[in-house]
């Protein structure tokens, strides 16, 4: 039964630009893990060739959500797609995150900057990655990981999908591919699940159980900043350590 | 742990107006059976109805379909009433006759659902609930009068479209039950845009009010399924979906 006192997203409402044309899991997953209350507004950013002016173009719309986003009422403004963040160079992030926030007078994160956060509060040292899309984007994924983040790349799988067929990938296959990449490098802390527009949320518990690492994704890590950034603090079960202790 | 995906039984594009989406996954997940998911790309209606805004998002909803087509949906659905109707309604079965040939997906336009959906609840007096301001009420008479009912109401409230998001709940309830006192005559109480929160209230109207209902969303919902082959009668949000 609703409260009918209340709007919808009445603890939060949390803007969030889509780095994709089109958006189908994220908002499946991100009601599943947010707590009611907490609501999404979206935009979804023309992300084509990754190209520099493509990313420049994506970049200029995501600022306008945000000033948009505000107006509608955001507690709080995420700027998604870790390659639009750091297309101006990630030295510049926390600058164009603050200085955004003063202009629009909503608090701004990115996805970047919550997967830093939640790194640091997972005390993640060496990383393994799981990505879905074909294995030339390993070396990219590596470099984000060593030169954007810090921290010690130690092996990458590609599941060898593509961005037209991310909502077609069934919920078993990330924890098959993170059982591949936690086997073949088990000297990882950390399995790192990139994009948050296919379907992991399912495997993040499983996969912390079994092989004693922390698991962390982009949608898992944009949530969890997302609500502590809003001042919900509540411990969210089934969906891995970091939504759970910090 | 499955290997069946999200949307196994149909997956739903829906172009959505409004440059930021807020309430419409909300609902969306609220009434549709599992197995149903929806792939959104938003198009560019700030807070002003212009011609500009209109033409705008008809060409880019026309690029997103067919790039929801080639991510595998089942059904695109071209949405916004006023984006439709820029367009003429009598021209919108071609449109999407011929852009579901091109891009092999079947293709619903929103006007036309919602035309579809109150034909089939028999609707000819229809009073309308929107979130905008008054010099909007004409716009909606207007409308309703194209799908080829009568219009014998309007109620306004002075949202702008970016904020309906925060209409209350209690909104679409009250807005019912004040337009069919005014005017009792109304068999269908039409709520006007997809974007803001009706679904709790379908129900409620229909049983207390004596009316039939007909949001935009539910009936965009509707169609859609009907047209992805899920004859599932859902219960809770109306006759439209129950029935029909």
């Amino acid at each position: 039964m609703d409260d009918l006192d209340r709007i919808r997203g009445h603890r939060a409402r949390i803007g969030y630009t889509v780095a994709a044309v089109t958006t189908e899991v994220y908002p499946i997953d991100w009601y599943r893990v947010v707590p009611e209350g907490v609501s999404l507004m979206m935009i979804t950013l023309p992300l084509g060739t990754r190209s520099a002016d493509d990313l420049a173009r994506c970049y200029d719309i995501s600022i306008e959500a945000a000033r948009t986003m505000a107006r509608a009422g955001a507690d709080l403004v995420v700027l998604g797609g870790l390659p639009i963040n750091i297309s101006k160079g990630g030295g510049n992030l926390d600058d164009l995150m603050g200085g955004l926030a003063r202009e629009i007078g909503v608090r701004v994160s990115s996805s970047a900057a919550a997967q830093v956060h939640a790194f640091a509060a997972l005390g993640s040292r060496k990383v393994a990655v799981v990505h879905p899309f074909e294995p030339d984007q390993n070396p990219r994924h590596e470099r984000t990981i060593a030169e954007f983040f810090g921290l010690e790349p130690v092996g990458v799988h590609a599941g060898g999908s593509n961005l037209v067929a991310l909502g077609t990938l069934a919920p078993g296959r990330a924890l098959e591919w993170g059982r591949a990449a936690l086997a073949a490098h088990p000297e990882a802390d950390t399995l790192y699940f990139g994009c948050p527009h296919w379907t992991v949320v399912d495997a993040i518990q499983p996969l912390e159980d079994e092989f004693g690492v922390s698991v962390l994704t982009s949608l898992q890590a944009i949530a969890w900043e997302s609500l502590r950034q809003t001042g919900i603090e509540d411990r969210i079960s089934g969906f891995g350590r970091l939504l759970r202790e910090f | 742990m499955t290997d069946m995906l999200y949307g196994s039984r149909a997956r739903i594009g829906y172009c959505s107006p409004p440059f930021v989406t807020h309430v419409f996954a909300y609902e969306f997940y609220r009434m549709v059976p599992e197995g149903v998911t929806l792939m959104l790309t938003t198009l560019e209606v700030a807070g002003e109805y212009s011609k500009e805004a209109f033409d705008g998002s008809h060409d880019r909803a026309l690029r997103a379909a067919r790039l929801m087509a080639g991510a595998g949906a089942d059904v695109v659905v071209l949405g916004g009433n006023p984006i439709n109707q820029s367009r003429g309604v009598d021209s919108l079965p071609e449109i999407c006759a011929r852009l579901g040939e091109e891009i092999g997906t079947r293709v619903v336009a929103s006007t036309l659902a919602q035309r579809e959906a109150m034909e089939r609840l028999g609707s000819r007096k229809v009073a309308t609930a929107h979130m905008s301001g008054p010099e909007h009420d004409e716009r909606h008479h207007r409308q309703m009068r194209n799908m080829g009912v009568e219009s014998v109401g309007v109620a306004s409230m002075k949202y702008n479209l970016l904020d309906y998001g925060r209409v209350p709940l209690t909104a679409a309830f009250e807005m019912a039950a004040r337009l069919k006192a005014a005017h009792p005559e109304a068999d269908t109480i039409h709520l006007a845009s997809a974007h803001w929160p009706t679904a709790h209230a379908i129900e409620r109207i229909e049983r207390e009010l004596g009316v039939d209902v007909m949001t935009s969303q539910q009936a965009i919902l509707w169609k859609a399924l009907r047209t992805a082959g899920i004859d599932d009668p859902i219960e809770g949000f109306g006759r439209l979906l129950r029935e029909f």
